[in-house]
């Protein structure tokens, strides 16, 4: 097992060594830069070049590669631009706000399509299943940008009662339960979105599994001896078809951390996403870089840790 | 004996659809209206109208009706075969007649495909003369209200029913077959799971819907792509604008209707491009494994790692930075979601290659001697087509989400282009979002309700593949 982690290990670093190439190399055909983009008009021609030096921004792409790899990898991943601080700080002080919102929505999520995927299942091809497979289908189509502007018009425009946008009531600074409760009133329209694009794919996921098992041979038997369809289905056919929802569960959480770009941007959430968003926007090449390296060693460590969940609870796969 | 009426009706069809010409397909005001057949006799001729009153400029007409013309010969043709199969029914005319009436009613699309100013434009371009002083003549482009006349507008259903008549008359070939003999094959149980699946029915009803009303419906709008009125800006829905009109006094319905075609489009080369790099390189690690597909596996892995909604608003970025015309912004879209889409469908590709390789009819091609490539794509990839026909679907689908995100942030298809995702922009305008839900709401309806369809297709689709999944 141990060795397995680690061989895996090892094998991420030419991907991870891959990743740094191309994004490096594609955040660098942007044109324009952080300088220009804020300069000052008064400022003289010989000013721009002097701090585009000190920025490092006149080096060859090649140098600035070799220099950013340098310091990543020691963790240094140089400082933000736009918030003259560390990028690992920068992302630090942001990255939980996007947290707190997807952790909400992702527990949201599990409870709404677990239960209905394993329902949708054990009636496979009823009206309670069309129902929620449309139902499903429309949280995986609905673009995330229209459907929390959708609801933004209907709760904040309209009936006036959930906050337009940000996490907390600008001015106020509540402290204690008030910060609480305002901050769950703010996050409660983006935790929806966010569930309910999430809840539909689990829940197609979540129906296949629990009908996969449900086909099987040891099912049948179960029934034949005159077990109840409960104890059939919660008892004996739910173990096994847990296994892959837990591995997809494992799989999606590091992207908890990941951000929500549109979502973020839409309700004015000081996440992580938003940020990066922000960092396109003014060329901040740090930020982005950190960014980027941030979420594919996420998406690395997601793929290790279902892997390995999946050996931990079915005892039938052996890594090796 | 039904049949035979059917295939009378079809002849008849056809050669109506062909005398819609002499109905005028474009009329402007105070001008005779110039029917079908003056457009397709005088394609690159320059026409002189004369005003029919008398007085008002004289206006210069340069048909570029081809394609309507090519339409009128393949509807010329459905008839011929439709008489010829009258005389002797035979399997091959039965499926020409469905080929060539198909052929015309899309022909007649690419010709609807272009309005830039002016309606006229579907057909010809509109010029106006003027006698200079030294009697020379000036041309310019003529204002005059144009509208496209009822032939125009009846072609679009009248093209429509020889394919319906093609169609029924092959199916109901179809049953008097199967009655004789009926053999099963993988494609025929697939289909027949599929027309059992109601949703994905209605999806497909759906989407057909969409395409035509995208692809055909703006010859029935008075109002062009890009033509602005300043006059009717941001008039709420009336009987006169079903959904109102834009800042600039255009008209949303015509609009959604573009928009649909650009979002449509870019969906299905998006994908089309998706599925040529992730099958090639699917297959070939597959097939040769070993160093080739570790090598490819890990470029696969990398691209994977790569969060996608970021990385394609950076090269969002990139083109709007280094000015790329918007007429040329959608191709560039349509190549940024192409080329990131492939990597998950190359892995998928890769995964049934590796499982097919090691069966028993992989060692007969052996045994025959067939060349590598003969043994990917005539043996190995024709069975992974179902798989990939299910995922690219479901893919069309993923990607006229991602256009239509990009065109929201205003990084993907650019004004005075309409997207469906450029045109929810309005809501910058915090009036507008708040006060004027017309101008957004429709285009996101429109992508939720093609994504859902398609959605339903493709579920449809991984059903009816899916041996397990038999009723």
């Amino acid at each position: 097992m141990w060795q397995y982690i680690v061989r895996r290990i090892l094998q991420m670093i030419p991907i991870i060594l891959g990743i740094t190439l191309v994004i490096f190399f594609l955040i660098n055909m942007i044109p324009g830069n952080f300088i220009e983009a804020k300069a000052n008009p008064k400022m003289s021609a010989e000013q721009l070049e002097h701090l585009k030096d000190l920025y490092g921004i006149n080096d060859p792409v090649y140098v600035k590669y070799f220099k950013w790899l340098k310091g990543a990898v020691v963790g240094d991943f140089g400082d933000s631009f736009i918030y003259i601080k560390p990028v690992s700080e920068v992302i630090n002080t942001f990255v939980w706000n996007s947290f707190i919102l997807a952790l909400f929505a992702f527990i949201i999520e599990i409870l709404i399509a677990v239960p209905i995927g394993i329902i949708s299942a054990t009636k496979q091809y009823s009206k309670t299943d069309m129902f929620f497979t449309v139902f499903a289908l429309i949280g995986i189509s609905v673009p995330s940008f229209f459907a929390g502007l959708l609801l933004k018009k209907i709760f904040a425009v309209d009936l006036k009662i959930l906050p337009l946008a940000n996490m907390t009531t600008p001015g106020a600074n509540y402290t204690g339960m008030r910060y609480v409760a305002d901050v769950i009133l703010h996050l409660i329209m983006p935790c929806i979105v966010l569930a309910f694009a999430g809840a539909g794919s689990l829940m197609r996921f979540t129906r296949t599994a629990v009908l996969e098992v449900i086909k099987q041979d040891y099912i049948r038997t179960a029934r034949s001896k005159g077990l109840s369809e409960k104890v059939v289905i919660y008892k004996h056919a739910l173990r096994n078809a847990l296994i892959p929802i837990v591995t997809i569960i494992g799989l999606s959480l590091p992207g908890l951390f990941s951000g929500a770009i549109i979502t973020e941007s839409i309700f004015g959430i000081p996440g992580i996403g938003k940020v990066a968003l922000e960092a396109v926007t003014k060329r901040d090449y740090p930020l982005m870089m950190g960014f980027f390296m941030f979420i594919a060693i996420l998406t690395l460590i997601g793929n290790l840790l279902s892997d390995i969940l999946y050996a931990v609870v079915d005892p039938r796969v052996k890594l090796k | 004996m039904k049949r035979k009426l059917l295939l009378y009706l079809a002849i008849i069809l056809s050669i109506l659809t062909v005398f819609t010409l002499a109905l005028p397909f474009v009329t402007i005001k105070k001008y005779d209206p110039i029917s079908g057949f003056d457009l397709i006799f005088n394609i690159s001729k320059r026409v002189e109208l004369i005003p029919s009153s008398g007085n008002g400029p004289v206006l210069i007409l340069i048909s570029r009706s081809l394609p309507l013309l090519l339409a009128m010969i393949m509807y010329a043709f459905t008839a011929v075969v439709f008489i010829f199969y009258l005389l002797k029914p035979n399997k091959k005319l039965a499926a020409a007649a469905i080929v060539t009436a198909a052929l015309g009613y899309i022909i007649y699309g690419v010709q609807l495909a272009d309005t830039g100013t002016s309606i006229v434009e579907f057909f010809a371009n509109l010029l106006m003369r003027q006698e200079a002083a030294d009697g020379s003549y000036i041309y310019h482009l003529a204002k005059a209200d144009v509208v496209t006349g009822l032939g125009a507008r009846i072609l679009v259903f009248m093209g429509l029913l020889p394919l319906a008549a093609a169609i029924i008359n092959k199916v109901l070939e179809n049953i008097e077959k199967n009655k004789e003999d009926y053999i099963q094959t993988p494609w025929s149980i697939a289909l027949r799971q599929f027309r059992r699946n109601k949703l994905a029915q209605v999806g497909l009803g759906i989407l057909f819907i969409f395409m035509i009303w995208c692809f055909y419906g703006p010859v029935f709008s008075d109002f062009a792509l890009l033509e602005t009125k300043i006059s009717i800006a941001k008039k709420s829905p009336s009987l006169k604008y079903i959904f109102g009109t834009d800042a600039i006094g255009r008209d949303i319905l015509t609009r959604l209707m573009y928009g649909g075609r650009i979002s449509l489009t870019v969906g299905f080369v998006a994908v089309l491009i998706e599925v040529i790099i992730g099958t090639s390189i699917g297959g070939i690690a597959g097939y040769y494994g070993g160093k080739i597909d570790s090598i490819l596996m890990r470029v696969v892995d990398v691209f994977l790692s790569l969060p996608y909604l970021p990385v394609v608003i950076i090269l969002g970025t990139v083109m709007s930075d280094i000015n790329i015309p918007p007429k040329e912004r959608i191709y560039f879209v349509m190549l940024i979601l192409g080329l990131l889409g492939w990597p998950s469908l190359a892995r998928l590709v890769r995964g049934q290659i590796l499982s097919l390789r090691e069966q028993e009819f992989m060692l007969a091609a052996e045994a025959l001697g067939l060349s590598d490539r003969r043994k990917i794509f005539r043996h190995l990839i024709p069975n992974v087509i179902p798989q990939i026909i299910v995922a690219s679907t479901l893919g069309i689908g993923g990607a006229i989400l991602s256009e239509s995100a990009l065109s929201f942030l205003g990084l993907g298809v650019a004004m005075p282009y309409p997207s469906w995702g450029n045109m929810i922009q309005a809501v910058k305008d915090a009036y507008d979002f708040a006060y004027r839900p017309w101008l957004w709401i429709p285009p996101g309806i429109c992508i939720l309700v093609t994504v859902l369809a398609i959605n339903f297709v493709g579920d449809g689709l991984r059903d009816a593949f899916d041996p397990k999944m038999k009723r």
